[in-house]
């Protein structure tokens, strides 16, 4: 590796130039190359291990699974997935168990065939606890054990025939090269020179990683699939969002993700550039815990439905929504986000109205006094939202809230916390409100674990902790439900029960705006995941840089 | 000599072992930890946390943390870190050479520059043109880092493209380019950084070198010299020059401090990837032991400057052995 | 020198008087996405940031901030380094061993790294807490140099008579040997003044200050940082008035220091 050669230079001047000095070589095929900016390197490069966006990103083109979800973003039953490293699965009668026939020319990037074992054995690692992947806890929910029968076929059993279990399955499981890592204790798995330096099976390998610096990945020539129409894929680092946005205006990088929306107006006035606005798979609201800090006392103000419906009512959330993102933000409906197959628009949302949050105030008792703000007994109508610092919109609409609910007589103190501090109070329990965001896949399934009375205890993620048996109720039977129209309509009524109970203010789901250079051409990006397009992207004919011309570096 | 040289020595490694230890406690004191969970990330449960807490020993009390800490650091261990999944060894491997290639173009340059300057002013001293740069001087050393390298950022890089933007080197190119390609590319990646960084070296040493050859320099010999001729007034400035460079040294040692805390802001601003630039992300990512790797790296540079420069000034100057 | 004094005097009466002289309120975001990112102009002089707010009158309060924080964390410096370099001075033998090595360790971080650590191991601060890092951060020149003084004036005769007397300590040092440090501590704190506006406005810009919406002249610019250069105003009305403030305190400082201590103008 580069960093190794440190050493040759004495003086520091000449160690730096060899540090950066590679041994160029190989002929480039004229595919050309990528530059992708981004604020973080991957932690890991041990798909068990990635627990960030970039090393998802990474991996996930290293490594291939056995199917894909593909453009469809369907997560139930097998419709729309993809083969991948299976080249098809036959399900038993009863559906329990389903056999994936793995491709024969699939190979490691060492050279050996990729194998049922491999598959066994990935399950293996996923499932350990000692491992400790983000993923295991799903899998091991969904599935009971994975046999082999020959070199190329195994049978998953599942536990039971939850709807989405072949889509855990295949988003939760990478099968893992058994004949490299079998050797390594489980425990150092994570740390072994694997995580470094990977041998997958996708399309991608991996050329070079100089932490802070870049990431190269070029074709995988044991790739059994069609090679990518790209030479190389770099990604650089920078710490800086601005310098990030320099880069890319600068010519510099060929694609930048998550650009704000003021970079992305700036970046479609450029001619070289464009923006792609994808769907989007976040969503953000405002959250009341219902109970007294971490007591099971119900809290004095958000125990109350009604009151939580009046303060839904005193924000007008469009004018929220427009002031913080123009016109590429959306309001949020529910627990979900519209790219989900389950998404209904058509959901009685309580609708902004000032004289009648006015009203049901009153009726509860806060009338408004002197200063302008509610009391009742002498208590005015006040509390705290706690905001991370860390979140640029988040702190705005706290602002614009802050300002709304003022014009209702309700006192909102903001506290601004750092990212570690929020999470720290959030999952205590300690706070009042909270600007809360959560990142959903496309399995609406999700919900379950966010919002139900099962989440809210014993370290679940129900940090408000909103319980309606009706609500869970509904969510079981759609998770349950086999057919996708029966899902859609218990979903629907379970989103219907949570929004009018209000136990939180659904806001927005921020746009995701990428940017890209005109020179890309990258057909259609997928919302979940974008960057399972990059084997398709090519450069446009005619718009070719020095840097297209460059050859690969062997590693 | 040989006592000087050990007193100075002990009395090095005293500070920096007190910088550890206040270092440490302060680190760990910090809210949060190194696997604290990302808000919108449902899948970081807390049994996931408390396993990775206990695997790494953060759950136990702070002394035997401290104890652990300092035997690894005895034994030139100094710990794993979690952002990067690395040994800190070898991220410091890395880093470290980067930083000293920024610090020590910008301290090459920058002194020259300053030195340049400093004579100038000397034997232009009192006319306008020496009062405005003297003047200018000042108000470059007003300027805190972080803007300067904001502007390089905004106009020669991203408005007017004479420089990249960030970074080290050029990410496709650089590789296949040949032995001076590359030279030459690191140099323009290096241009603005290390300027930026440079040119409050130069503004600060032009002020001291200025006044150190006015020192050696009386007014009289300057309007002689300047009435004789050119060539007797080089002769005297050579004169006062070579007796000015001595203190020099003693200079440098004192701003190495500031130019590495201008290269946390240099270093962030224009990616430069850097000691800086890892502080800032280790402390964003509670990343305990290359925190606390990097201040000890940062206390090293330092007090290894002050003592050299003691070291130096002795050599030069017997009667100050004394002393110590 | 007084055009430096009056640039200065200018200064803190902005700051004194915002809210009479601020055109707006620093943080009131109207009820509409029509005032974004406007370059000066009539209405807005230093023209408005991203969330519409209007950069003189955050200029003009961040001033408050700005120079409060600093001067504030200044005379907490040098009472700090006042108390302890008396102490160590007085006491001598092991107390003093130990100040003294406890500020060559400080003095050894690069003081930024020394704050990068403090506030990870606070979290974001209050307005107060910056003033309290910054100030407890600053002490251990002064301390040396008070320490050095201390030493010196002991044994002179007036401070010998009165210590006789029967006087405690703390009072011959209040009584006789502080005053004679007035001097000194001045210009100390004058150029003390001049590192650490800049620092703070550092710190915010790293998002580790100053916490928005409260504007100091560092977080107004790191607000516009992040945009692609077409903003020029919002970062260069603040950056202006930091280097203003930052020269005509240095010029100050030097002034006094060539003042009371004509030898001293070679040191840097």
């Amino acid at each position: 590796m580069r960093f190794h050669s440190v050493r040759r230079g004495a003086c520091v001047m000449l160690g730096a130039a060899a540090l950066l000095a590679g041994c160029g070589g190989g002929d480039g095929s004229g595919g050309g190359t990528v530059i992708i900016g981004t604020g973080q390197d991957p932690k890991t490069l041990f798909p068990p291990a990635s627990d960030n966006i970039q090393a998802r990103v990474v991996t996930e083109l290293i490594f291939e699974r056995l199917a894909d979800r593909g453009g469809s973003l369907n997560t139930l039953g097998d419709a729309g997935f993809v083969p991948r490293l299976a080249q098809r699965w036959d399900w038993s009668a009863d559906s329990l168990r389903v056999t994936f026939h793995i491709d024969p020319r699939a190979r490691w990037q060492d050279g050996r065939a990729v194998s049922a074992e491999d598959v066994r054995f990935g399950f293996a690692v996923f499932t350990d606890t000692i491992v400790g992947a983000r993923t295991g806890a799903d899998l091991r929910a969904v599935v009971d054990s994975i046999s082999v029968g020959d070199s190329l076929t195994c049978t998953v059993w599942f536990r039971q025939r939850s709807p989405e279990r072949f889509d855990v399955l295949v988003t939760s499981l990478t099968p893992l090269p058994a004949h490299l890592l079998r050797a390594v204790r489980r425990d150092s798995l994570a740390l072994s020179g694997f995580a470094r330096n990977p041998v997958g099976n996708g399309p991608f390998k991996l050329v070079n990683w100089e932490q802070q610096v870049r990431l190269e990945l070029a074709p995988s020539p044991s790739y059994a699939g069609a090679r990518p129409a790209l030479d190389r894929v770099i990604w650089t680092f920078a710490p800086d969002a601005s310098t990030l946005v320099k880069q890319f205006m600068a010519g510099e990088s060929d694609f930048l993700e998550n650009l704000s929306v003021d970079d992305a107006a700036a970046a479609a006035r450029q001619p070289n550039l464009r923006v792609i606005r994808l769907g989007s798979f976040g969503y953000n609201f405002l959250q009341f815990n219902l109970r007294d800090g971490a007591s099971d006392r119900p809290h004095p103000l958000f125990g109350s439905r009604t009151l939580r419906r009046a303060l839904t009512m005193a924000l007008d959330r469009q004018l929220l929504v427009r002031s913080v993102f123009d016109s590429l933000g959306r309001v949020g409906l529910g627990p979900f986000v519209r790219a989900q197959w389950s998404a209904d628009t058509t959901i009685a949302q309580i609708a902004f109205d000032r004289q009648q949050a006015a009203r049901l105030l009153d009726s509860l008792g806060w009338h408004t006094g002197a200063d302008g703000i509610r009391t009742r007994d002498g208590q005015p109508l006040a509390f705290t939202l706690i905001v991370p610092t860390s979140s640029n919109p988040r702190q705005s609409f706290a602002v614009l809230i802050q300002e709304q609910l003022r014009i209702a007589g309700v006192k909102v103190d903001i506290e601004r916390l750092d990212g570690n501090t929020l999470v720290d109070r959030i999952q205590k329990h300690a706070f009042e409100a909270a600007m809360g965001g959560l990142a959903a896949t496309p399995a609406p399934s999700g919900v379950k674990q966010t919002w139900t009375g099962a989440a809210a205890r014993d370290g679940g993620l129900n940090y408000g902790r909103y319980e309606n048996a009706a609500f869970d109720a509904q969510v079981d039977s759609a998770i349950s439900a086999a057919a996708q129209a029966s899902a859609k309509s218990h979903y629907r009524a379970a989103y219907q029960i949570i929004v009018d109970d209000a136990p939180a203010i659904w806001l927005y789901e921020p746009p995701t705006l990428d940017g890209a250079s005109a020179r890309l051409q990258l057909g259609t990006l997928r919302p979940d995941a974008w960057w399972m397009g990059i084997p398709s992207w090519s450069i446009a004919p005619g718009k070719r840089l020095p840097r297209d011309a460059a050859p690969a570096k062997t590693p | 000599m040989r006592r000087f040289l050990l007193a100075r020595g002990a009395q090095a490694l005293a500070v920096i072992a007190l910088v550890a230890t206040l270092a440490f406690t302060l680190v760990h004191l910090a809210p949060g930890d190194p696997f604290a969970a990302s808000l919108d990330d449902p899948t970081n449960t807390a049994a996931l946390h408390a396993q990775q807490m206990h695997r790494w020993g953060y759950d136990q009390p702070l002394p035997v943390q401290y104890l652990k800490w300092l035997g690894n650091l005895a034994r030139g261990e100094f710990g794993w870190s979690h952002s990067r999944n690395r040994r800190v060894a070898d991220v410091l491997l890395e880093t470290v050479p980067r930083t000293f290639l920024l610090m020590g173009a910008a301290l090459v340059a920058g002194v020259l520059a300053g030195l340049a300057l400093g004579t100038w002013q000397a034997a232009r001293r009192g006319t306008p043109a020496e009062r405005a740069s003297g003047t200018l001087a000042t108000a470059v050393l007003s300027v805190p880092e972080f803007l300067v390298a904001l502007a390089a950022l905004a106009l020669p890089a991203a408005r007017w493209h004479w420089f990249p933007v960030s970074g080290i080197a050029d990410p496709a190119l650089h590789d296949s380019m040949s032995a001076i390609g590359r030279a030459w590319d690191v140099t323009r990646h290096l241009v603005l950084p290390a300027g930026t960084l440079a040119l409050l070296t130069a503004a600060g040493v032009s002020r001291y070198h200025r006044s150190a050859m006015l020192a050696m320099l009386p007014e009289e010999f300057v309007r002689t010299a300047r009435a004789k001729g050119a060539g007797e007034y080089t002769a005297v400035v050579r004169h006062a020059l070579r007796n000015a460079l001595g203190p020099l040294i003693t200079i440098v040692g004192l701003l190495l401090p500031t130019l590495f805390g201008g290269a946390v802001f240099v270093e962030t601003i224009f990616s430069w990837p850097g000691v800086g630039r890892m502080m800032v992300e280790a402390v964003g990512g509670n990343d305990y032991p290359l925190v606390l790797a990097g201040v000890l790296v940062g206390s090293v540079l330092v007090v290894l400057g002050s003592a050299l420069a003691d070291v130096l000034s002795a050599l030069a100057d017997p009667r100050l052995r004394i002393e110590a | 020198m007084k055009f430096a004094a009056a640039v200065l005097v200018l200064f803190v009466v902005v700051a004194v008087a915002a809210p009479a002289i601020a055109p707006h309120d620093p943080r009131a975001t109207p009820q509409s996405e029509t005032q974004k990112n406007l370059p000066p102009s009539g209405a807005h002089p230093f023209g408005t940031d991203q969330y519409s707010r209007d950069v003189l009158s955050r200029v003009i309060y961040g001033a408050r901030v700005s120079l409060g924080v600093a001067v504030v964390a200044v005379m907490l410096a040098l009472t700090l380094g006042a108390a302890i370099g008396a102490v160590a001075g007085y006491a001598g033998g092991w107390t003093d061993i130990i100040c003294m090595r406890v500020v060559d360790a400080m003095l050894s971080v690069p003081r930024v790294l020394l704050l990068l650590v403090l506030v990870a191991s606070t979290g974001p601060l209050t307005v107060g807490g910056i003033i309290v890092l910054l100030g407890c951060t600053g002490w251990p020149g002064t301390s040396r140099l008070v320490r050095g003084e201390v030493r010196l004036l002991k044994e002179r005769d007036y401070v010998l008579a009165s210590r006789a007397t029967g006087t405690p300590e703390w009072r011959v040092f209040v009584l006789h040997v502080l005053p004679g440090l007035v001097p000194q501590l001045l210009v100390t704190g004058t150029l003390a003044l001049a590192t650490v506006i800049p620092l703070e406005a550092g710190l915010s810009f790293l998002g580790l200050g100053v916490q928005p919406p409260t504007a100091s002249w560092g977080n107004i610019i790191s607000d516009a940082a992040g945009r692609p250069g077409d903003t020029w105003w919002v970062v260069l009305f603040p950056g202006l008035a930091i280097v203003c403030t930052v020269l005509a305190v240095n010029t100050i400082g030097e002034r006094l220091r060539e003042r009371i201590d004509p030898r001293g103008r070679s040191r840097t």
